[in-house]
């Protein structure tokens, strides 16, 4: 942690502890968790010596079953069965239409924006779905580090939206995990490559998985990795290569169009061997119980293979050229092209991003794992394990994000590739006379008209003084925090009227749906809801207190003169009283809540003294 | 409250100027970033991580604002007091909108030439070339400061403004080109 990275040794009044953290690679087809052991990164196996957990959930009368039995499952279970849940996260009623009838899921008509599959366990949403996988995930890095964890990062698809973002930080939530951040795939790819070459330079990171594909242009300087650019497409992955070939196969044995949902399974799953073998050997023979109990059989060579997948990375290499584009480099200057996910092992794959980047792909970390491992060095950095290390990600938006204007016209107010966080403000005003209310869309996307994007909330600012029109002055703001999610404000300025959302609504879940989802699952673990409480407030008291103390023995005596330092040990001593003998969670809140008001003048100083600090060196050889 | 300085030049220890080293502005960049991002809170207190929330916002703002050429003169213009908005930014320059016309038309014609990449990388050349000397005009200007030097940079942007749009365009026929292989 920051505060600790300035204590000298010996000051600091209490003994630092090494906090568990862990990375976790949350896939469209395979999860993974990995952590920092004695300074090693490396995925964590399950009791059978399995790093890779499937990520399919089946549901059943007697509770749910996440992995490989449930992915075993699948064919003689599809509905109740779900694959590729990443696919779904975050998305509305409307997208599921345009990723295909191919989903053998049975969906619940209901109020929420948030589309549910019936199962025989009731309907679950996409965010329930991966709490599932998280908790399995954090619990094999409970019962292998044998402690709780402090935090997590999780990695998302660089092109991931905000909603998709959002969902994902709520199903960590609803998994009961301390998210440290969100962290883009290719990122942390880039992260557990330069840390052991010590590469600086331009790197491109090509990052197919199973259902989505990302590419980033990044700059290594000295331990900084600076995004310049992330491009890709969220619904295009492995997936589609398998689907390509059950195509190819259901065209092959006539059945095209009229297959049941158990034979679909069997096919996207002869499609994924098949294109597995074909990574090792000139061609594979297919064979087929079709669903009236005839056979089919056949071959699939490379070069039929290779005609079938070429038009899908067709697509991903226009995609490398445009975030060349946006990242103002051309391929001379990539350094290397380092390869991630599953996706990556198809042999052709290979052979066309090394065309295009005219450098051969760097593949020596396992490009399943290679994910799981900078997530996890990311997480013991936020953990604050490495407090010398020098390693800062700066990332970016991957997609503008705008409101709508007159004649469903949007106007941009961050452009993609925007390094985050960032704040930006545009002023509108009324178009009528009189008018009292202004609706604002916010959308993220790069088209032009407001339907060709997505639609990320909608809100109001109302209690606009009636005034004439054009004269209101209304300032919309956005930021968007380091996890790349994004809040909205918008203000009249003559009047200070406020309205604000977190942008959620469109196609997340609500806080109210969370916090019911929550509180049944705790039910349902037979937790004790006040007890976990209390223990939070605990957890979080001591690490105030500690933070605390240890910002006091490294600047106290230079930062506080004696008045303030005993006003700060006062507060600081009531908080430590409350923590140890108090069994009600809001007294900890209250009087963490209280100390920290009371610290508020001195957090503000050692941030501006730490600023100084920083530029100090500059200013002496500018000025004198 | 949290004092990032005067500036945002002030924030990176940079005198005002409109002539500055780019990549020594990135190191600076850098250094602030690794003291206040937020990832250096990510155990710290609620209060302590919106604080460098906010910081790091700031930071990244004046660092875009200050290694875009176009950008860092409209912000040095208004550090001047001169008003930037976009209606009165204008051009009575006949001779540089004949140009303008001229390279729009241009544009518009790529399509058809017979080799549309050459032609394309051309133009483009041009209009990088034209946008580099408005830079080294505004380095003057604003280096002057004087009231007629300042309103003379106000058209520089204006201009830049111009080309910059023109060359976004260029761009993107250039990306439809590239589609078409």
């Amino acid at each position: 942690m920051a505060l600790l990275q300035i204590a000298e040794p010996g000051q600091s009044a209490a003994p630092h502890q090494h906090r568990l953290a862990a990375g976790i690679d949350l896939g469209t087809t395979n999860s993974l968790v990995a952590t920092v052991r004695s300074g090693v990164a490396e995925t964590l196996a399950d009791e059978h010596g399995e790093h890779l957990l499937p990520s399919v959930v089946r549901y059943t009368p007697d509770g749910v079953v996440v992995g490989r039995a449930a992915r075993d499952a699948a064919i003689e279970d599809p509905h109740n069965t779900i694959v590729s849940v990443k696919r779904l996260i975050g998305r509305g009623v409307e997208d599921l239409k345009v990723l295909g009838d191919a989903l053998p899921y049975r969906f619940v008509d209901t109020d929420s924006a948030v589309p549910r599959i019936q199962t025989v366990a009731g309907p679950v949403s996409a965010v329930e779905v991966s709490a599932e996988i998280l908790k399995v995930l954090a619990r094999r890095a409970e019962q292998t580090l044998g402690g709780e964890l402090t935090g997590v990062v999780i990695t998302v698809p660089a092109y991931f939206d905000d909603a998709q973002r959002q969902a994902t930080k709520d199903a960590a939530r609803l998994a009961g995990l301390h998210v440290f951040r969100l962290l883009n795939e290719p990122t942390a790819a880039a992260v557990a490559y330069g840390l052991d070459r010590e590469a600086d330079g331009v790197h491109a990171i090509y990052d197919l998985g199973g259902g989505t594909f990302d590419i980033s242009i990044l700059r290594l300087n000295k331990g900084v990795f600076e995004v310049m650019a992330t491009g890709g497409d969220s619904a295009l992955g492995g997936d589609d290569f398998d689907h390509a070939i059950a195509e190819w196969m259901m065209a092959q044995a006539g059945i095209a169009g009229s297959a049941s949902a158990g034979l679909l399974r069997t096919l996207m799953q002869q499609a994924r061997s098949a294109k597995e073998a074909l990574a090792s050997q000139e061609q594979v023979d297919i064979e087929l119980t079709l669903d009236d109990g005839g056979r089919w059989q056949g071959t699939l060579d490379r070069d039929t293979l290779n005609r079938l997948i070429d038009p899908l990375i067709r697509k991903t290499i226009s995609a490398c050229r445009r975030t060349l584009r946006d990242a103002g480099v051309s391929v001379s200057e990539i350094k290397d092209v380092v390869m991630v996910g599953g996706s990556t092992r198809a042999l052709r794959v290979r052979e066309k991003v090394g065309e295009f980047f005219e450098t051969e792909p760097l593949v020596d970390i396992d490009p399943d794992r290679v994910v799981a491992v900078g997530a996890a060095l990311q997480a013991d950095v936020l953990a604050g394990n490495k407090p010398e290390d020098e390693m800062l990600l700066l990332d970016v938006i991957p997609l503008s994000l705008g409101i709508e204007t007159m004649g469903g016209l949007v106007e941009k107010i961050i452009p993609r590739n925007t390094t985050i966080p960032v704040a930006r403000a545009q002023e509108f005003t009324t178009f009528k006379d009189g008018q009292t209310a202004m609706a604002i869309h916010v959308v993220q996307g790069e088209r032009e008209l407001v339907a060709d994007n997505r639609s990320l909330a909608r809100f109001e600012l109302r209690g606009i003084p009636p005034m004439v029109a054009g004269a209101a002055r209304i300032r919309v703001t956005f930021s968007v925090d380091a996890d790349g999610l994004l809040h909205v404000e918008a203000e009249e300025l003559s009047t200070g009227v406020r309205a604000s959302v977190e942008v959620k609504p469109s196609y997340g879940l609500t806080d109210r749906e969370i916090a019911d989802m929550l509180t049944a699952s705790i039910e349902h673990a037979g937790e004790d809801m006040a007890a976990r409480r209390l223990a939070e407030q605990k957890v979080e008291a001591a690490r105030v207190i500690e933070a605390l103390e240890a910002a006091l023995a490294a600047d106290g005596a230079q930062l506080l003169d004696e008045e303030e330092r005993q006003r700060i040990e006062q507060a600081l001593q009531a908080l430590r009283d409350t923590a140890q003998h108090s069994d009600d969670d809001q007294a900890i809140k209250a009087a963490i809540e209280a100390l920290e008001k009371t610290c508020e003048f001195y957090v503000e100083r050692r941030m501006n003294s730490n600023i100084r600090k920083a530029m100090a060196g500059h200013k002496v050889d500018e000025f004198e | 409250m949290i004092d990032l300085g005067k500036n945002h030049f002030d924030l990176f220890g940079l005198p005002v100027g409109y002539v500055l080293d780019t990549g020594e502005l990135a190191a600076r960049y850098r250094e602030l970033q690794r003291v206040v991002h937020p990832d250096r809170f990510a155990n710290a207190s609620e209060q302590e991580q919106r604080l460098a929330l906010q910081q790091a916002t700031q930071v990244n703002e004046a660092y875009e604002t200050l290694r875009d050429p176009l950008r860092r003169a409209l912000y040095m213009l208004e550090l001047a007091g001169v008003d930037t908005h976009q209606e009165t930014a204008t051009t009575r320059d006949t001779e540089f909108l004949m140009q303008q016309m001229e390279l729009r038309e241009a544009l518009a014609g790529v399509r058809g030439a017979d080799d549309p990449g050459a032609e394309l990388d051309r133009l483009m050349r041009d209009i990088r070339r034209m946008i580099e000397t408005q830079v080294g005009q505004l380095a003057v200007q604003l280096e002057a400061g004087t009231p007629e030097q300042l309103e003379a940079a106000r058209e520089s942007v204006s201009k830049m403004q111009f080309l910059n749009k023109l060359y976004n365009e260029a761009e993107s026929i250039e990306a439809e080109l590239e589609e078409m292989i």
